[in-house]
């Protein structure tokens, strides 16, 4: 059995001409929490889409607990469970009903989970769906999810509308009920704190492409955002470099190993290295993502990454 | 459990339906009845045949099957091809159940609920009849419900695969109204000028159901198996086509 849990080979989604998601190569490992970030319209969920089987990739492939993707892959939906991003069910039926609707779809079904969530998450379980408030249509949604048993949970924005109460009891499920019993959990977010509390790898996307896949630890203890003034600043990406990005004068690399070499080989060109600091989630995934006017970005199949410029 | 969801959905519609087939079933019964139409009277058993076949000809074969195209148009629109305009379809396709699943379980209920109605019609028509004549054709009563279900099954299934098509319950239906009136309207404009007869629909369900009650049977069993094989023909449609679909 594979240690991935979730592995795309170069998955594309193409609406005519827009790539929605472009040579996507995701690696989730098994009873891990990833937190998959990007901003709106990223290409978050017509990833978590292809890998559910409800839209067709235009190109690539890959696996779900080791089931092929494809449309109605029956082996994957029964293993896995998924909150949509829209959070919208049948608007007559109460929670109840759902659930009992829910069950029979699922063998693995726990009515003492269905109890244990809908109290802690205070759940009102006799009222239609349609009158329940965004905040306890997100409960509803994870409740049918959590219930499930899931070897696999696809969470898309599973935390909106949630007050803090209830994110933080959120959170507390799935660190210690879901992490702890060896269950996979995707979580689709651009919640970057709340990210930072609880994954333990982080997948950065933007544009459909994957800017960065590493573990939350590494990127506290070794990445380094190192910002540096010079007149021939290099702009070519290096095998340790995340992102280069330059402004006028200035350059900004993100690090994923040897950043003090790299800054002393800077000083050496005669560059001014001045700061290298430490990097949060927040911070790197703002370095990643952001667009700036006239800013150059040394992403991977960017445009600006041919920017010819000496090496180091 | 999709067919109980259907149900739970639906049911407050499907009553209303039910008690407004039977009380017009009743309603129009009893007005054939008391009048007793052109040369019969309702009183005299030698009349009593003649009353029955009337009775049915104008309840059944005119109000029955436009009541049931009415609501077989209004349920198919209000079934699958909704969900994606809900937005329910991603809930429900990414439950662990193939796709023919849904497309023939969710059409299935809709098709339970037209032959619980058409008998209903029948049961309200022809059951004041016998109560009122004294005289029962049983047999009658069950098997005019056919016709009218076969005839609901397609106009049905017309709807459901047309709000599919469109993932828009108001689209479906508008589609679903057009292509009825140039059914209903074509055959006859044919009829008119060409003198070819094309089969259609409502005269179906209007003939054969006059056909059964006036004692003479079910006659055309190839339109029954025609008209059997278009309603399937709808749901299988509509399982390409959702087999397909993106949520």
């Amino acid at each position: 059995m594979s240690e991935l849990a979730i592995q795309t080979d170069k998955l594309v989604k193409a609406y005519s001409e827009l790539k929605a998601v472009d040579e996507l190569s995701l690696n989730v490992p098994r009873a891990a929490i990833y937190g998959f970030l990007g901003r709106n319209g990223a290409g978050k969920t017509s990833t978590l889409k292809m890998l559910l089987g409800l839209a067709r990739p235009t190109a690539g492939g890959g696996t779900v607990l080791g089931f092929p993707l494809g449309p109605g892959q029956v082996a994957i939906l029964e293993r896995t469970a998924y909150v949509s991003e829209t959070k919208v069910l049948y608007g007559t039926l109460t929670a109840r009903e759902l659930v009992r609707f829910t069950r029979g779809f699922y063998p693995r079904w726990s009515d003492d989970a269905v109890a244990k969530y809908a109290r802690s998450f205070e759940i009102p379980m006799d009222r239609p769906f349609a009158k329940l408030s965004l905040g306890n249509r997100t409960k509803v949604c994870l409740l049918l999810a959590l219930a499930q048993k899931a070897d696999l949970l696809i969470l898309d924005e599973p935390a909106s509308g949630l007050d803090p109460v209830a994110v933080d009891e959120f959170q507390r499920v799935l660190v210690e009920d879901l992490a702890s019993d060896g269950r996979t959990v995707l979580i689709s977010s651009h919640q970057l704190a709340d990210m930072e509390r609880v994954a333990e790898l982080v997948g950065v996307i933007d544009h459909g492409k994957l800017l960065l896949e590493a573990r939350l630890d590494d990127i506290k203890s070794q990445y380094r955002l190192i910002t540096a003034a010079g007149a021939a600043l290099p702009h070519a990406k290096t095998a340790d470099m995340v992102s280069v990005s330059a402004s006028g004068d200035f350059c900004k690399y993100v690090l994923r190993q040897n950043a003090e070499a790299f800054a002393a080989g800077l000083r050496n060109q005669g560059a001014t290295v001045t700061e290298v600091s430490p990097l949060g989630l927040r911070e790197i995934f703002l370095e990643l993502v952001r667009k700036e006017e006239s800013c150059t970005s040394g992403n991977v199949g960017a445009k600006t990454a041919s920017v010819s410029s000496p090496v180091l | 459990m999709y067919f109980w969801k259907c149900w739970r959905e639906n049911r407050f519609r499907f009553i209303a339906c039910l008690v407004t087939y039977a009380a017009m079933g009743l309603f129009f019964t009893l007005i054939m009845v008391k009048t007793g139409g052109k040369n019969v009277n309702p009183l005299l058993w030698k009349d009593i045949p003649q009353l029955w076949s009337r009775t049915t000809e104008f309840v059944l074969g005119a109000y029955g099957s436009l009541l049931t195209t009415i609501w077989a148009l209004a349920l198919g629109s209000a079934s699958l091809g909704e969900e994606f305009q809900k937005g329910t379809a991603e809930f429900l396709l990414s439950r662990p159940r193939r796709r023919w699943y849904w497309v023939w379980i969710g059409w299935a209920a809709g098709v339970c609920e037209m032959a619980v109605a058409a008998f209903v019609v029948v049961g309200a028509t022809l059951g004041t009849l016998a109560w009122f004549s004294g005289y029962v054709y049983t047999w009658r009563i069950l098997a005019a419900a056919l016709p009218i279900t076969i005839g609901g099954a397609a106009i049905y299934g017309l709807a459901y695969f047309l709000t599919v098509v469109a993932r828009s319950r108001g689209q479906g239906l508008s589609y679903s109204i057009g292509i009825m009136f140039i059914h209903i309207l074509l055959p006859a404009a044919v009829q008119r000028y060409w003198h070819i007869h094309v089969p259609s629909i409502m005269e179906f369900m209007g003939h054969a159901s006059k056909s059964i009650g006036t004692g003479s049977g079910p006659s055309h069993a190839g339109a029954y198996l025609g008209w059997t094989l278009v309603a399937l023909a709808f749901p299988l449609a509509t399982q390409l086509l959702v087999e397909r679909a993106e949520a």
